[in-house]
């Protein structure tokens, strides 16, 4: 027969001497060197799990019934101290009904003492060690996702299709719209946005292909807790799941991006009006000026009357252009762009 | 046929100046407008086959103005005896090409207007007999 040739760490917490030695015996069988420590009691298994060497097994063999711990106390304390690392509880026939239970309680598996076979305790051992990497890894997989959304430094949220109601949010939205998650939780997506808007969030929802990617082209409008009004882009992807359908979101705040665009489009209608300010109305008074001197050269010569009526109308068209130079000048002093953008 | 000289400005001093190029031009006769209703009724109560007008518009001007006033000649049928120069202190591209929609339109000429650019007007077949350099 070929034994495992892996090394096991192995802890067998079991009060009775004779069953320690047979299940020390049963894994010599099937194992070249297991590496076996054992407790036979409550408070030296608390030793050996709370010591700061050798305390992580890849496996714990647990008896049921120790003389100072026994029961639904016993496993919850060795769960606690057990590193996440498989726990087999071992009991006799009179206990399998408790045993059943102990499962929920964050026990791996069970095994009938009176049962037990090298073979059976070798599987149970290979079946729950496997087992409790694959969870290990599923649960290390779920943490990356769950802090992709917890701890994005934009704000993403999850919603219920149907009911709109927020099923998740995440930190930052917390601090950019300043309810508590809580609170969060017991509002829909139509709680931040203005109410004027409400229409409009209810034609976005209704046009939309429910399987596909949302995004938003232009830009949306929420609402924070204290009523200050952001601007926002939207993201936003179905995720199924067993009963419902639910859409994670996630909502850039462009707020200053919106605001600076805006004041750009006004400075460039200011600029647009000093230009046809420029073309028709300074130009009016000047080309007046230009026909008046052109005459008084003609007058030159005839010495006429006429002359001073021409210097006087000379003098008003200066007037005139000095005055309309003057508003231009206090129009372009108005514009003045924001320029604290937020650093991105 | 005769000629008429209709000058279409609601600036006095600018009436004025234009009036004093036209005379300067040997063009003593001319008709002053300060708006384009008053001028287009003008027209309408004064046109016969034997009068060609030429008129001098300027585009901004209050009650209608230069550009109301060419919409205004699409309801009725005047292109014949009307010569319209844009008189302008407008510099603005899109003003004349704005101007070249109207057929009436044959000139575009931007402030102040001088003896020379009336002067110039004697290559027009239709004004040359009435246009002369002295």
């Amino acid at each position: 027969m070929i034994k495992d040739k892996s090394i096991y760490k192995i802890l067998i917490i079991e009060d009775n001497p004779g069953d320690l030695y047979l299940f020390k015996e049963y894994l010599k069988d099937q194992i070249i060197s297991p590496e076996i420590s054992s407790a036979k009691n409550f408070e030296e298994a608390i030793a050996i799990l709370s010591s700061e060497v050798n305390n992580v097994f890849d496996i714990i063999f647990l008896d049921l019934s120790l003389p100072d711990k026994k029961g639904e106390d016993l496993i919850l304390e060795i769960v606690k101290l057990s590193s996440k690392k498989p726990i087999v509880v071992l009991t006799g026939y009179s206990d399998i009904q408790f045993s059943i239970k102990s499962l929920h309680l964050g026990v791996s598996d069970y095994l009938v003492k009176d049962d037990i076979t090298a073979l059976t305790l070798y599987k149970s051992l290979r079946y729950n060690i496997e087992r409790s990497k694959y969870i290990a890894q599923i649960e290390q997989s779920e943490e990356r996702y769950a802090d992709l959304f917890h701890l994005s430094p934009q704000p993403m949220f999850i919603y219920d299709v149907e009911t709109l109601q927020f099923i998740d949010v995440n930190k930052a939205s917390v601090d950019s719209y300043g309810y508590t998650h809580d609170e969060f939780l017991a509002m829909t997506i139509k709680d931040i946005r203005p109410k004027d808007d409400v229409g409009i969030l209810k034609s976005i929802l209704n046009k939309v292909d429910i399987n596909k990617t949302i995004n938003i082209d232009k830009y949306i409008r929420h609402q924070k807790k204290d009523g200050t009004i952001i601007y926002v882009e939207i993201t936003s992807n179905l995720i199924p799941r067993k009963n419902k359908s639910v859409r994670v979101v996630l909502a850039t705040d462009v707020t200053s991006r919106v605001k600076y665009t805006e004041e750009i489009i006004n400075q460039n209608e200011r600029l647009k009006e000093i230009a046809w300010i420029q073309s028709h109305v300074v130009r009016a008074p000047l080309a007046r000026l230009m026909g008046i001197i052109h005459l008084l050269r003609l007058e030159e010569d005839k010495k006429h009357e006429k002359s001073h009526f021409l210097f006087d109308e000379a003098l008003k068209a200066t007037d005139e252009l000095d005055e309309i130079i003057r508003d231009i000048t206090e129009k372009t002093s108005n514009i003045d762009i924001n320029e604290d953008k937020d650093e991105i | 046929m005769k000629f008429e000289i209709l000058l279409v400005d609601d600036d006095p001093i600018v009436q004025f100046l234009h009036k004093s190029v036209l005379i300067e031009c040997n063009l003593p006769d001319q008709k002053l407008f300060s708006n384009g209703e008053l001028v287009l009724n003008y027209i309408i109560e004064n046109k016969d086959n034997d009068t060609m007008f030429l008129i001098l518009l300027d585009i901004n001007m209050p009650i209608m103005n230069g550009w109301e006033f060419l919409e205004q000649l699409r309801s009725h049928v005047l292109k014949p005896i009307l010569k319209v120069i844009i008189v302008t202190s407008s510099i603005d591209s899109v003003d004349k090409e704005k101007a070249k929609k109207y057929p009436e339109v044959f000139e575009f000429f931007e402030k102040p207007l001088e003896n020379k650019m009336i002067l110039a007007l004697e290559e027009d077949d239709d004004l040359k007999s009435f246009i002369c350099k002295s």
